[in-house]
């Protein structure tokens, strides 16, 4: 919609309005908008906001990280993925 | 239901103190693989000194490694041990993932070159193939007591 502006219509979209839009200007630093940010890790733009994504569709994440602090999962899965009558 | 020949059962405590063995070896570090915040998968290393290969594999391994250290002037030992993923996970690319963030990791750690040594069934001739695959040469070490023998790769 657009506004009155110094006796005209303005729709917001002139020259200055969209340099103004595009530039935040502080003494001699000309910094862009930051980019909004998400609070939640996942979100689907044009399909009306967030959306949460269930775990499982999730992408597996590969890293270097020490397994003393998560024992107890990586116990399970050495036994699950282990399992079986031995042969040693 | 066929039960692959290399798997075994560990109690909760054989799993225990396999793991804090492997944890106080030398250079010991590991790589997870997450989804969903759950750990599916992990890949471990560790860096053993002549010495250590002695003392775990016989005089045989150590003088294997200290030839190829010859040979080869790559002083950096590396025994890339478990591979596991979460029988869930399997079949997902999650192996291959956490080998690719391995394999990255001792490039960038060790740009002069590494060798890496690691050791499987030879009955488990699927991961066997693989190796020779990605380049590790059968070591011919096998203790008599286990069906697990010696494999090492180079990494330059």
């Amino acid at each position: 919609m657009g506004r009155l502006e110094n006796g005209s219509i303005s729709d917001g979209n002139s020259p200055n309005e969209r340099r103004t839009r595009n530039k935040l200007t502080t003494g001699s630093e000309t910094t862009q908008p930051a980019e909004p940010v998400s609070k939640f890790p996942f979100s689907i733009p044009g399909i009306g906001g967030r959306k949460e994504v269930m775990p499982e569709l999730q992408q597996e994440k590969t890293r270097l990280q020490s397994i003393a602090p998560r024992l107890a999962e990586i116990k399970e899965i050495y036994q699950k993925a282990f399992a079986g009558p031995s042969l040693a | 239901m066929l039960v692959p020949p290399w798997h075994e059962t560990l109690s909760d405590e054989e799993v225990t103190q396999r793991l804090n063995t492997t944890m106080a070896k030398s250079g010991f570090t590991s790589f997870t693989s997450e989804k969903g915040g759950r750990i599916v998968g992990a890949l471990w290393y560790d860096t053993p000194s002549l010495d250590d290969l002695e003392a775990e594999r016989r005089k045989p391994l150590r003088n294997f490694a200290a030839d190829l250290q010859e040979k080869t002037g790559i002083g950096t030992l590396v025994w890339k041990r478990e591979v596991m993923v979460h029988p869930d996970s399997q079949g997902q690319g999650i192996a291959s993932s956490l080998r690719g963030a391995f394999l990255t990791h001792l490039g960038e750690k060790y740009p002069t070159g590494v060798i890496v040594l690691t050791r499987m069934r030879e009955d488990n001739s699927g991961i066997v193939r693989l190796a020779e695959k990605h380049g590790f040469q059968k070591t011919g070490i096998s203790p008599s007591i286990s069906k697990t023998r010696s494999f090492s790769g180079i990494l330059v």
